[in-house]
């Protein structure tokens, strides 16, 4: 049990010091406080959508499905979360000579990893399910103290749930990773397919959630027959306590059963997963040359496409920017129409102006491109390179993906919205202003918060203190941004709005690019 | 070539690297000993550019490392003692990005891969992702960039850790090839028979400082390097109590 402890604190400490900077401890980030951040989306979003979904149920005399529902949702948005992670994570085998040289057995090592996971989405449960309680009660829930204890008892036994969950496809995206290392477009498909399914399954969740008054009798049929496992959880919160921890076994029990199989060929896997594909038959051939800028940028995209984390992780406004004008296309004589109807007075360039703000500000490989370089960092630091060409290719490949995201939207949004010229043309500038904003800001924090020293690149993608506040610190850009347009938006149209806006977006990129190249070189030098 | 005046480097609550000054002059191979922990990383990589140092100049081929940074470095190649190559890239990828960076002209730089690489036996193996490799596979893709370039200057950390004798063999034909052609080479090693049999110079250096440089028949007397070598060790045992 001693080495059961130590090891579950190597790997969740190892997990949580993820957040923390490691410039000389000068600009360390409080893992703590990221997390508060974390929660507090959690929180947010639990919250809103606890409180839209109550209003339906209520009506309908359903609101002991709220706590199901919400936990079901929980255990879904925890695995989008963690899925890639665990990936890496559990599977990653980048301390597999450590791990599996200790004298510990292979069952205690997948445990420990497995429970330093299980910790990760015990958080982010109890972060879920808090605020969907004191919803449940302020719209007259009932059960009182008991339904409290056993929904915070809930939490301990649905993160063994999310936990096998994103175990299980975690694994898979890992295996099919291995299998296509030879051919990254492959397993970027794959990564490709398990998104779209996910925002698949997002849009059906809204609309089943808009229609849930109509699907009770349904739900409480599947409880009884292939969602069983709620339907225990559903009659423990209803005071059925044997019933609840009947549930607490169903999920415990395969969470035990997974770590026993993983653990039984965790060595023959990792082996595999690390396995990779060589051929010794090559020949020499012509080779193209270029310049130290070309060279550079290459390595960039290189390293962007063939890695489907980074792609997918700091790539995905991109995918969220084409999709939603795709999905604004099908609601033009719909949802658009009637939303416009009701508003007659606001530009029409306003909304697509928000979409591919709020998502193009999420593509933001540069946000990591220098914690990337990790291990790697000698090569470029003995290089003949000046900063400038060494950041101009970091910042070029991620303007060119905000760019490209902004061009290939721009005709579905102009469709969906019957935009004229003149707002295309200032969607067109609002593009290009993220393009030059959202890189210089993304190597900012970068060098300020880097992370060089990661067991993963999994940690540096996802959870390193850099990537969170380049993403958060974006959206806090834009609502701040939001803010002002509630404020001084009657005074000015919503065009010239959206031109200040770019401007300003350029003018901050400017100073940006400035600082980079100022003090830079000198911050990477220091790593 | 390379001339190190009064290099400090200091790492909390401890000076790695203490006033050292050197030079290595062209045509010269530079042996650089000393025991774990004595600052000889430190100081090849604050050489090679990848570290800071607190003071003191470094200059190679006449460019000061601090003020002309590119241009002292256009002049170089260090390889590490634990050379971590992209691994998303191809052998042949990473030698062909490391002939970008450094501006070598198409014919040249194809002519030199294949000399080098057939050398070291890698040709084969250069159309595979580097994440494949094993250790000692590294540490040849990083020899043939390093000569890839025909440095003024090779900086190399422990280069016959991991290699295999046809490889070792190989490399110590180059170096001489390389300083026949003017060039320097600057390299540390544990490995003082071959520290003895290749170079022209030996520098000792302890606790940071550097305590013995000279012409390795004048360093090594009668006796040999590893004599030489734990005798110094002795002394400082001596003087510590």
């Amino acid at each position: 049990m001693t080495k059961l402890l130590a090891l579950l604190r190597v790997n969740f400490l190892g997990l949580l010091t993820t957040f923390s900077g490691t410039r000389k401890g000068k600009k360390k980030v409080s893992g703590i406080l990221l997390l508060c951040i974390m929660g507090a989306l959690a929180v947010y979003i639990s919250g809103f959508y606890s409180y839209l979904i109550s209003l339906t149920l209520k009506p309908a005399g359903m609101l002991e499905l709220l706590p199901v529902l919400m936990a079901g949702a929980a255990c879904a948005f925890s695995l989008i979360f963690t899925a890639m992670g665990s990936g890496g994570i559990v599977f990653g085998g980048k301390d597999m000579d450590l791990m599996l040289s200790l004298p510990v057995s292979s069952f205690f090592v997948m445990l420990s990893k497995l429970l330093a996971l299980y910790l990760e989405n015990l958080l982010f449960q109890l972060f879920f399910l808090v605020p969907t309680g004191v919803v449940y009660f302020l719209f007259g829930g009932t059960g009182g103290v008991y339904f409290g204890a056993v929904l915070l008892l809930s939490t301990l036994f649905l993160a063994f749930f999310s936990t096998l969950l994103s175990t299980v496809v975690g694994f898979l995206l890992a295996l099919i990773q291995s299998r296509a290392s030879k051919n990254a477009l492959l397993a970027n498909l794959v990564y490709l397919v398990f998104l779209v399914l996910v925002f698949i399954g997002a849009f059906q969740i809204n609309q089943f959630v808009q229609n849930l008054a109509l699907y009770g009798g349904a739900i409480q049929e599947a409880f009884r027959t292939w969602l069983f496992p709620l339907g225990l959880f559903s009659q423990g919160l209803s005071g059925n306590f044997p019933a609840f921890l009947l549930f607490g076994l169903l999920t415990l029990l395969p969470f035990l059963g997974v770590v026993w199989v993983f653990s039984r060929f965790y060595k023959p896997l990792l082996s595999k997963l690390s396995a990779h594909s060589s051929r010794s038959n090559y020949h020499l051939g012509e080779l193209a040359a270029g310049s130290q800028f070309s060279a550079l940028f290459k390595k960039e995209a290189s390293r962007f496409f063939s890695t489907p984390l980074y792609l997918f992780n700091t790539g995905i406004g991109i995918l969220m920017a084409v999709g939603a004008s795709v999905f604004f296309c099908f609601q033009r004589d719909t949802s658009l129409s009637i939303f416009f109807e009701a508003f007659p007075g606001m530009s029409r360039a306003i909304l697509p102006a928000a979409l591919l703000g709020f998502t193009l500000v999420m593509t933001n490989p540069a946000g990591v491109s220098v914690s990337l370089e990790g291990k790697y960092l000698w090569i470029l630091k003995e290089a003949p390179v000046s900063g400038k060409t060494l950041f101009s290719a970091k910042a070029l490949l991620n303007a060119l993906l905000i760019w490209g995201g902004g061009l290939l939207s721009l005709p579905f949004l102009w469709f969906a919205f019957s935009l004229s010229p003149a707002e295309v043309l200032l969607l067109l500038c609002l593009c290009g202003a993220l393009g030059l904003f959202v890189p210089c800001f993304g190597l900012a924090v970068n060098l300020l918060f880097p992370k060089m020293d990661a067991l993963s690149e999994v940690l540096v993608i996802k959870q390193s203190a850099s990537s969170m506040i380049c993403v958060l610190g974006g959206l806090a850009f834009l609502g701040v941004a939001a803010g002002l347009y509630a404020a001084v938006g009657s005074l000015v149209s919503d065009l010239v709005f959206i031109l200040c806006f770019s401007l300003v977006l350029a003018a901050i990129a400017f100073l940006l690019w400035r600082w980079i190249l100022q003090r830079g070189p000198k911050i990477l030098q220091s790593l | 070539m390379l001339k190190i005046t009064n290099l400090t480097k200091e790492y909390p609550g401890k000076k790695a690297v203490d006033d050292l000054s050197l030079t290595v002059n062209s045509g010269e191979i530079l042996g650089f000993i000393g025991h774990n922990g004595a600052g000889k990383t430190t100081t090849l990589r604050c050489v090679a550019g990848i570290l800071d140092f607190d003071k003191g100049e470094i200059e190679i081929d006449g460019k000061s490392l601090e003020k002309k940074p590119v241009e002292a470095k256009q002049q170089m190649a260090f390889l590490p003692d634990n050379p971590d190559i992209y691994e998303f890239m191809t052998g042949i990828g990473y030698l062909n990005f490391i002939a970008d960076l450094y501006g070598i002209p198409k014919g040249e730089r194809e002519a030199r891969v294949k000399k080098y690489s057939d050398a070291f036996e890698l040709t084969g193996d250069l159309g595979s992702r580097v994440g494949g490799y094993s250790h000692g596979m590294r540490q040849k893709l990083a020899l043939v960039s390093a000569f890839l370039r025909k440095p003024r200057l090779l900086i190399l950390d422990e280069p016959f850790v991991g290699l295999d004798p046809t490889a070792a063999f190989h490399m110590k034909e180059f170096l001489r090839e390389l300083c026949e052609e003017g060039g320097s080479v600057f390299f540390s090693t544990h490995v003082l028979e071959v520290a003895e049999k290749l170079c022209h110079r030996i520098a000792i250096i302890r606790k940071g400082k550097l305590v013995e440089i000279g012409r390795t028949e004048e360093v090594v007397g009668k006796s040999d390097l590893e004599s030489v070598f734990l005798e110094l060790e002795r002394e400082d045992e001596e003087e510590n109590g």
